[in-house]
């Protein structure tokens, strides 16, 4: 699973901080998605999707091949 | 790094272990001893039972802090469990044919000690990894 977060956060122009704090999760969990360590519950990402207003796919993209 | 307020919970239950062991070995009388060894084993249960009780809850403090936690938590508990058992099953008959003897409390301590070691571990690791 890859995603874009990060992208998606600097354009929203928010700290990991306070998007964990909006989504009520810790910085640490933002921190482990956008490095690709942790793919969050469905419900986290549409959490996130809302956030930003777009869909789930425009911020996560998953490949099978990724799969280890 | 512990925070109180946050990891109250997992703390107390700690204190209460350590009271219920080291406490009562330390204890001046064995009245005294079999005092710290309850009313630690009663600390260190009650907060287990309210935890397991509130098990969403933010009761569990930093352990269920969010999903990621809430991920890794079980994943070390799950390790830990395991662990414990292949301790005990071990241990269950290396205390029977052990040469130099190994009382049986000890035998459980040593238990409890790989339960606490392999959750932090485990702990450490997945957060690390994940």
């Amino acid at each position: 699973m890859e995603n874009d977060l990060k992208v998606w956060r600097a354009k929203a122009d928010v700290t990991q901080e306070e998007l964990a704090k909006e989504l009520d999760v810790a910085r640490q969990t933002i921190n482990a998605i956008e490095r690709g360590r942790y793919d969050p519950s469905l419900e986290l990402a549409f959490k996130l999707a809302r956030y930003f207003d777009c869909s789930i796919e425009e911020i996560f993209t998953y490949e099978p091949d990724d799969e280890s | 790094m512990v925070k109180l307020q946050r990891d109250g919970p997992i703390v107390v239950a700690v204190i209460g272990m350590a009271l219920a062991t080291v406490g009562a070995d330390l204890a001046s009388s064995p009245e005294l001893a079999l005092g710290l060894v309850i009313g630690g084993s009663a600390l260190t249960w009650g907060t287990l039972l309210v935890m397991g009780l509130f098990v969403d809850d933010r009761v569990w403090g930093r352990l269920m802090s969010d999903e990621r936690m809430n991920r890794i938590t079980h994943r070390a508990g799950a390790a830990a469990w395991l662990c414990t058992l292949a301790t005990l099953v071990t241990l269950a008959r290396a205390v029977d044919y052990s040469p130099v003897g190994v009382p049986t409390q000890n035998a459980l301590l040593a238990a409890a000690a790989v339960a606490i070691v392999a959750f932090l571990g485990s702990m450490g690791y997945h957060s690390r990894q994940m």
